[in-house]
């Protein structure tokens, strides 16, 4: 029960970027996810929230602090802790069945036959209502199309924990929402920990069990949705009435391949 | 860092793209979103004949203009090059007969082209192998472009023909010789845009890599290969358009049969006419191989490489 409740831990997470008088983007940062729990995370564009995932699914390692998953510490990623990135990352050589086999070649390949993961692959193109245009390649389909095989990709390798950056980057306000409401079915659907970075305002209420926003470095607030919003502090009310502006984004989105 | 990274710069790698290939790129138009179809049918067929004549009109006006200016000048009985008319007299043998062969190197100008081709590509094979393997090397670790880098950089500045009295001294036989300034010639643009392209491998990717816990041999295979092949093909198309320039001069030095000893056999028996010829086809081969190495990339990288 312990471990359930407490079963990702960041404990007081420091990051600079360029040695030690470099800039510091994460200061003192520490948040408790529960099993099963959907946290998102928000915060303007530079606030520091996509290197604090990149840290917690351990492809960038922290400065100072620790990252413990069920009880053991992140050192490295892992495909129990899938992400699906900001960019899609999906392959361009290979089709969308290939893209997503590759996962499970590489993490079944003992444990299933051949057929058994020709049949896994496909079904969790079905759950994102991809396998119909599973012989297609990356470039010749749609930006939201290639959310829903990233997010496939990640969710075939059973993970325990997903990591969320920025899912709905680049898409427009109708796919925005299908995608979150896509996210939200899977995790009814398959109940695991999910951690989920976005800047979109209205939708981020929608989704998460808790908010949590980043601001400067450092987390001004964490709560259930609701809470957050209701919140008396006002770099959130700022955020959340899109007032405060736009810092220049940490991660400009890379040109499609 | 500051002389790899001038010398490797982190860039597309040059493009060789033939002029025309864009205006007559055929993917150029259809992309665009479909029109309401006219009623009218014969309209569909007016735009494509126009789009046809456009693509094919003005390259043959220009070698119109071109052929009927080197007529005018070589038109005096005293030029010191045949007009294009004469060629094509003194030539038509070797032209309608290509696969003669009277022995020695009395043959048409298919078995010259044919002999060249097979040196060609050996050296060529040879080259990118081994231009591969060190363009992986070079680029996945800094440690090998430290220590490689600069000798690639003085090396690969030396003309292709240098190479040859040092590798005759070495092999004592022209064949060999042959092949290896292929060799020499092909490897250099092969390695560094292999490394080029290993170096430019989107953290994107390494990051799918890593978080499926890859190992070398199937992050080599899956991720490296595929993501650097762009560049990789850009440089085997350098690479063999150099081969064809360096053999073409090379044979003139090592006789035998080739067509750049046919070139050189011709002069030295004043048969302009046929190194004209020589010459024409020597051009249209070399742009065939350019073509297929460029076919062969976009095959293989499923039309992520350059055109």
């Amino acid at each position: 029960m312990e471990s359930n409740e407490r079963y990702m831990q960041i404990e007081n997470v420091f990051k600079s970027f360029g040695g030690a008088a470099g800039t510091e983007v994460l200061r003192d940062v520490s948040l408790t996810v529960r099993k099963g729990e959907f946290v998102s995370i928000i915060g303007h564009s530079g606030c520091g929230k996509s290197t604090l995932l990149n840290i917690v699914a351990g492809l960038t390692p922290a400065t100072a602090g620790n990252v413990f998953v069920d009880n053991r510490q992140v050192v490295e990623p892992g495909p129990d802790r899938a992400v699906v990135f900001q960019n899609h990352s999906l392959l361009p050589w290979l089709s969308v069945y290939q893209n997503v086999r590759l996962a499970v070649d590489k993490i079944f390949g003992d444990a299933m036959t051949k057929p058994e993961r020709h049949e896994w692959t496909l079904r969790n193109l079905e759950l994102v209502s991809m396998a119909e245009a599973r012989n297609k390649n990356p470039a010749e389909i749609s930006g939201g199309m290639r959310k829903r095989v990233a997010i496939a990709r990640a969710l075939v390798t059973e993970p325990e924990i997903v990591f969320f950056d920025e899912p709905t980057t680049g898409l427009d306000p109708i796919l925005v929402n299908t995608i979150h409401h896509l996210i939200v079915d899977l995790h009814r659907k398959f109940r695991f920990t999910a951690v989920m970075v976005s800047h979109e305002i209205p939708e981020i209420f929608e989704v998460g069990d808790r908010v949590a926003m980043l601001h400067d470095g450092v987390i001004v607030e964490v709560g259930a949705p609701g809470a957050v919003r209701g919140s008396a502090k006002a770099v959130v009310q700022h955020f959340i009435r899109g007032e405060v502006e736009a810092v220049p984004a940490d991660q400009s989105p890379r040109p499609v391949r | 860092m500051s002389s790899t990274a001038r010398s490797l710069p982190r860039a597309e790698p040059a493009k060789v793209v033939a002029l025309s290939s864009q205006a007559s790129a055929p993917g150029a138009a259809d992309a665009r979103p479909p029109v309401p179809r006219p009623a009218a049918g014969p309209s569909r067929l007016r735009i494509a004949a126009r789009r046809y004549v456009l693509a094919v009109l003005p390259p043959l006006v220009a070698v119109g203009a071109i052929v009927g200016l080197w007529e005018l000048l070589c038109a005096a009985p005293d030029a010191s090059l045949p007009p294009p008319s004469r060629v094509v007299s003194e030539t038509w043998d070797l032209i309608v007969h290509p696969f003669y062969d009277r022995g020695g190197i009395d043959k048409g100008l298919f078995w010259h082209i044919y002999a060249s081709l097979k040196r060609v590509a050996l050296g060529y094979l040879l080259a990118s192998i081994a231009g591969v393997a060190l363009g992986v090397l070079v680029g996945s670790s800094k440690l090998a472009t430290r220590a490689l880098d600069p000798i690639f950089q003085v090396l690969r500045t030396i003309p292709p023909l240098a190479w040859l009295p040092l590798s005759l001294a070495a092999f004592r036989d022209g064949q060999p010789s042959a092949i290896f300034v292929i060799f020499i010639t092909a490897i250099w643009p092969i390695i560094i845009n292999t490394a080029v392209g290993i170096q430019n491998i989107p953290q994107d990717y390494q990051n799918v890599a890593k978080v499926l816990r890859l190992n070398r041999g199937e992050y080599f295979m899956s991720i490296m290969l595929p993501a650097a092949a762009p560049f990789i093909f850009t440089g085997l198309r350098i690479g063999v358009g150099l081969s064809w320039l360096a053999i073409v001069a090379g044979e003139m030095l090592i006789g035998g049969v080739g067509i750049g000893f046919f070139v050189w056999d011709s002069w030295n028996s004043s048969r302009i006419s046929d190194i004209i010829l020589a010459l024409l086809y020597v051009g249209l081969v070399g742009l065939l191989l350019d073509r297929a190495i460029a076919l062969l990339g976009r095959v293989v990288t499923r039309g992520t490489a350059s055109t």
